[in-house]
């Protein structure tokens, strides 16, 4: 949960639009575990993958994933009062 | 259920537990709603069918009980009232089974859906062929399963070891009590009305540890 959390929150700390390398670096996971985590996060409809014109990838929150950190407080205590990992 | 309380202050906590049940498992639906979280989602299954169960046992004690105010003036009123005591305890059974089993499910941590259905399987089946013994088994079935769910809280506690993970495994523990409590209930009107106090606390926590998580 606090991943998802670290990733989304640099995201939407960058302007709702960054590259993965921006990710990597801020969020202390090696290539392929972040590369999981963002396959998983595209799948759960927490971000978007754009690739522009030059085929850069970029990636942006949805509004589930910004309900996600809005609410990250409450579900994280809800989460562990209850064991639901 | 068994031994009714002519005051009905029954009714009363059956409806407060079904409320609180309810809260919980629409939180539990809404966390999940975020998060996706497999576990979330069985949390709050498991709670509605608990809430329901609650609001069944409820509705059909106090039907209980205004027919046995009626049953003064009209002794016909006693087909209905033993209509009602069996209708009653059997859907509050059924659906408190399978809140639990659903329950005990989530705490277990794996992904078969073949266990579950075995797991309900087995319950409804063992309690569908008890007959006279129905409550008996469902009794024992229950405290297995407050055990499991029990252990599963306590190990979250030691875990995290904070408050609200805390009061999440008492009010666990008090519900596991109250379940052996009621084993006694056919031994008299006190262990009736204990178990439900036991059942009371335990809602308490949970409430208080809601109010906890919900404060900003």
């Amino acid at each position: 949960m606090e991943i998802i959390h670290d990733i989304l929150y640099v995201i939407r700390e960058k302007g709702d639009r960054i590259r993965p390398t921006h990710i990597l670096y801020k969020s202390n996971l090696s290539h392929q575990m972040l590369t999981e985590y963002m396959g998983d996060l595209i799948t759960r409809g927490f971000i978007i993958e754009q690739i522009g014109k030059k085929g850069h990838k970029t990636y942006q929150l949805t509004k589930k994933g910004y309900n996600y950190l809005e609410e990250y407080s409450t579900i994280k205590k809800f989460v562990d009062s209850y064991g639901l990992e | 259920m068994v031994h009714l309380s002519a005051s009905g202050y029954d009714v009363i906590l059956e409806t407060l537990f079904g409320v609180i049940s309810l809260l919980l498992a629409l939180m539990a639906f809404r966390v999940y709603s975020r998060t996706d979280q497999r576990q979330t989602k069985l949390f709050g299954i498991a709670f509605s069918f608990m809430s329901l169960s609650y609001f069944v046992q409820a509705l059909f004690n106090y039907m209980i009980i205004s027919k046995t105010h009626a049953a003064v003036c009209a002794s016909l009123a006693l087909p209905i009232f033993a209509w009602y005591n069996f209708l009653g305890v059997y859907t509050h059974i059924i659906l408190m089974t399978i809140g639990l089993v659903v329950l005990t499910y989530m705490t277990l941590r794996v992904q078969k859906v073949l266990l579950l259905i075995m797991m309900l399987v087995v319950s409804l089946v063992a309690l569908f062929f008890s007959e006279e013994h129905f409550l008996t088994v469902f009794l024992i079935l229950s405290t297995v399963y407050f055990v499991f769910i029990s252990i599963h809280f306590v190990k979250n506690y030691r875990k995290n070891k904070d408050k609200k993970s805390l009061l999440t495994a008492l009010a666990f523990l008090f519900l596991l009590f109250g379940s052996i409590n009621f084993m006694f209930c056919t031994q008299g009107e006190f262990f009736y009305t204990l178990a439900h106090v036991l059942a009371l606390v335990a809602y308490m926590f949970i409430l208080w540890d809601f109010y906890l998580v919900l404060k900003k």
